[in-house]
């Protein structure tokens, strides 16, 4: 294999990374304050507000149900306005944030109704308030399912940054497409397949490990 | 006779169209300890949650000192900074240590600095004989010894009442004993307790006043001797009578 061909490979390593870890960090920043906000709102929350849960509940849901190639290309407008240009991994940063939030927020709040209930009012019994239950006790507590969640919307956004290849998005999936797909180098197209499985059970097995190391629910051996 | 701290009046909790507790009245006085006792589902552990805002009520006064208590109220979390609470099944915080069960709520709730809250905490651990677990998580405690963790850490509040909701019924047989007899050495240094139970050996050893609740009333209330060897109403009767295994 020529020089050529593993410098574009490393390059779209690192293009992969920045897209998939770009869009988790900034669909975290979206996506946390969300589920948070779901949590607290939804109907067993700790200031259970309906009509604003409604609204947030029913954004999340629509946007969840828009096919990620399909919103790829929907938000091409939106994306030049923000980027300057619609491709290239920046560009397809965009639509993986825009995509992962909403999915995100509900990972987080999932995460948040398996605190135990009575763990809550423990708190709440001791005088805490909204934020520090939320801070101290919450978040802290349902660190497992957090990084859990975290470590599958990853997987995701892995596997949603390779597809925006096929829209000129840039890393891995772009080379995949371009290279074994256009041009019928199947070799270049397995090895990049070879490349993101890799990567991809690197951050499953990262993920799990720390989120068993954080686990203190359980006895162990 | 001493002050009144904590005062109920009047009352009812619904949920729906069930009423838990009807036009229910207490006053407990400073240092007083208080039993509830009756059958499940009486209204017994609701009437504790009230006492703390945990539940909402439809009428009728809590007052603590004078303050209300009022689940909705803006107030309610200084209110409940002076009302400790002790569950049936602990609820320690798993992720946290001993210690820093302790330590969480008089730090961030009451602006104790981290090292006087770890000493007041090391002083109580040391106390109910579990200085050795104070880096332990919760999980690797026995059920004994997580409830002595929650007794202790209700303290850390520096609570002016401490409520106990049958903390002993989620225990193995065996490590009953180890709890009650912490509560034991509380109600003798003047502790004001309102304890909800089934153990009445217990609840007769520690009470100041027993109490008789049932279908959300106040049958029946006195000393411990007159509620256990003279019971006047009926209920009570058949009550303690569903405690005695003897004829």
């Amino acid at each position: 294999m020529n020089e050529q061909v593993i410098k574009m490979l490393l390059e779209g390593i690192g293009d992969t990374l920045y897209m998939t870890f770009g869009s988790v960090l900034l669909g975290y920043a979206v996506g946390l304050p969300l589920g948070i906000l779901l949590y607290v709102t939804g109907k067993n929350g700790l200031m259970p507000h309906p009509l604003l849960y409604r609204i947030l509940d029913v954004i999340s849901n629509l946007i969840r149900s828009i096919p990620f190639l399909i919103l790829l290309i929907l938000l091409i407008p939106f994306t030049r306005m923000i980027v300057g240009k619609s491709y290239g991994s920046t560009a397809t940063i965009v639509p993986l944030v825009v995509c992962a939030a909403p999915y995100i927020g509900r990972v987080v709040e999932s995460a948040l109704n398996e605190v135990d209930a009575g763990v809550i009012e423990a708190a709440r019994s001791m005088g805490a308030g909204l934020t520090q239950i939320i801070f101290k006790v919450l978040l802290v507590e349902a660190r497992t399912s957090l990084v859990t969640g975290f470590t599958i919307t990853t997987g995701l956004l892995l596997g949603y940054s390779a597809m925006s290849g096929t829209v000129g998005g840039g890393g891995l999936g772009d080379i995949a497409v371009r290279y074994g797909y256009y041009r019928w180098q199947t070799d270049i197209m397995i090895i990049t397949v070879a490349l993101l499985i890799l990567i991809f059970q690197i951050i499953q097995m990262v993920g799990m490990r720390v989120s068993a190391r954080l686990d203190h629910r359980k006895r162990k051996g | 006779m001493s002050e009144e701290i904590l005062q109920v009046s009047g009352l009812v909790k619904r949920y729906e169209d069930l009423t838990v507790l009807d036009r229910v009245d207490l006053s407990v006085r400073k240092g007083e300890v208080v039993v509830i006792v009756g059958p499940s589902g009486c209204g017994k552990s609701t009437f504790l949650r009230c006492l703390n805002g945990l539940e909402n009520i439809q009428e009728g006064r809590i007052t603590l000192d004078g303050e209300t208590i009022d689940s909705t109220g803006a107030k309610l979390n200084k209110v409940r900074e002076r009302i400790g609470m002790v569950f049936q099944s602990y609820e320690l915080f798993p992720h946290k240590t001993v210690l820093q069960n302790m330590t969480l709520a008089p730090v961030k709730v009451r602006g104790v600095s981290k090292k006087d809250a770890e000493a007041e905490a090391l002083q109580l651990l040391e106390r109910v004989g579990l200085l050795s677990k104070k880096d332990q998580y919760p999980s690797r405690l026995s059920g004994g010894q997580r409830q002595r963790v929650a007794i202790v850490r209700a303290l850390m509040m520096h609570p002016e009442v401490l409520l106990l909701d049958e903390i002993t019924a989620a225990l193995d047989p065996e490590m009953v004993r180890e709890v009650l007899d912490v509560v034991i050495s509380l109600a003798k240094e003047g502790r004001t307790m309102v304890i909800v139970t089934h153990e009445l050996a217990f609840a007769r050893a520690v009470a100041d006043r027993m109490i008789l609740l049932d279908g959300g009333k106040i049958v029946e209330e006195g000393s411990p001797e007159e509620f256990f060897e003279h019971p006047k109403t009926e209920r009570l009767k058949k009550f303690l009578e569903s405690f005695s295994y003897q004829e």
